[in-house]
């Protein structure tokens, strides 16, 4: 499915939510930049909940958290995680164009470290600005 | 620094001295004229003597099938190459068209910051990179492109499928004016049969042969030999 459509479900997002939808908020600019320096962590807070393919998560990333990142930044992340053993790739039941990501049994470890350490980042960060 | 003069047996007697680091050379071919073969040659042992790292992109098969393919011309996958296959994100974006210029520039930063050495590139093939691209004429974006791996420091090599035709004519392509080096495959008929040959047409900043040469695959891999006339 091409990006165009993905805008589309924003707009609808927009409607459906009127202004005070928060990606019209200038902290989003934040959020984006947060999203795609740290995609590897968002991804694999995706796929502790469930397997998916790399469409499926750039379209989760963007309903989700309003960040739309291209296929050239995503794509790499999930190969690297597979070379390395966090995740394991295969071909859907039945459909052998999807290749469907989730994480290994030490991907699962990796995967909650890595969550849990960015939640605590992002919280240290918030309590010492807050001081 | 990469070292591609020994990386295949008699490139040595093509090139006086080492390709330039940071040059784009186009390898150019028809069908079954082992360019891809060529291309993971040069750069797989280049890697291996050099310790640094490499980025190969497929865009037309899977890591597995080209794998495989290397596999039977007796060529090996180093550990410090890198290989990226545009398979899924193809039929996962079956419908849309992509913008394959900023793509492999994400890409490329991607492995950049993960291996500060990586020093060395090859894109498999230019063809296809212009069929998945956006309207916009992707023709027209390769300087983009070309100066992006130059500037990036990468010696870059980029496959061409050029057909039959076009080497019969002389073709000369607008990659090959932009390129540092291309070197052409192909296969000629003479007397003692049909041979494939290897030819550097261009290499600047580097004396070279232009006779073609014969480019021989068996179980131990490539092997260039001496020139051919047809």
């Amino acid at each position: 499915m091409p990006e165009e459509s993905l805008f589309i479900q924003k707009d609808i997002d927009v409607e459906k939510h009127g202004s005070d939808n928060p990606f019209i908020h200038e902290y989003m600019d934040y959020v984006d930049k947060i999203v795609r320096i740290n995609r590897d962590v968002f991804i694999l807070s995706l796929l502790q909940e469930r397997e998916a393919c790399g469409y499926e998560l750039i379209k989760k990333i963007f309903l989700k958290w309003d960040v739309l990142l291209s296929q050239g930044t995503v794509y790499p992340v999930l190969y690297s995680f597979e070379d390395e053993g966090t995740l394991r790739a295969e071909y859907g039941r039945g459909d052998m164009r999807t290749k469907i990501y989730s994480l290994t049994p030490v991907g699962r470890k990796v995967a909650q470290k890595k969550v849990e350490d960015f939640i605590k980042a992002m919280e240290y960060i918030h309590y010492r600005m807050k001081r | 620094m990469a070292m591609f003069r020994e990386a295949i047996d008699g490139l040595e007697n093509l090139l006086d001295s080492e390709i330039p680091k940071g040059s784009v050379i186009v390898v150019t071919g028809a069908e079954g004229t082992l360019k891809s073969g060529l291309v993971f040659r040069l750069v797989s042992s280049a890697l291996a003597a050099s310790g640094e790292h490499g980025l190969y992109m497929t865009l037309d098969q899977s890591k597995e099938s080209h794998l495989q393919n290397m596999e039977s011309l007796g060529l090996e996958k180093n550990e410090s190459l890198h290989i990226f296959d545009y398979h899924d994100m193809r039929r996962e974006w079956k419908n849309g068209e992509l913008d394959m210029i900023r793509i492999n520039e994400e890409i490329i930063d991607f492995y950049k910051e993960k291996y500060d050495n990586l020093t060395l590139f090859a894109l498999d093939s230019l063809e296809s990179l212009y069929s998945l691209s956006e309207k916009a004429p992707m023709r027209k974006n390769i300087y983009q492109f070309f100066s992006k791996l130059r500037d990036d420091g990468l010696t870059s090599f980029l496959i061409r499928e050029a057909p039959r035709s076009e080497i019969l004519v002389n073709r000369i392509r607008h990659e090959h004016f932009l390129a540092d080096g291309v070197i052409e495959l192909g296969v000629i008929e003479g007397k003692g049969g049909i041979k494939r040959y290897i030819q550097i047409t261009k290499m600047r900043a580097t004396k070279h042969a232009l006779d073609k040469h014969q480019l021989m695959v068996d179980e131990d891999g490539l092997h260039i030999l001496g020139p051919i006339y047809g």
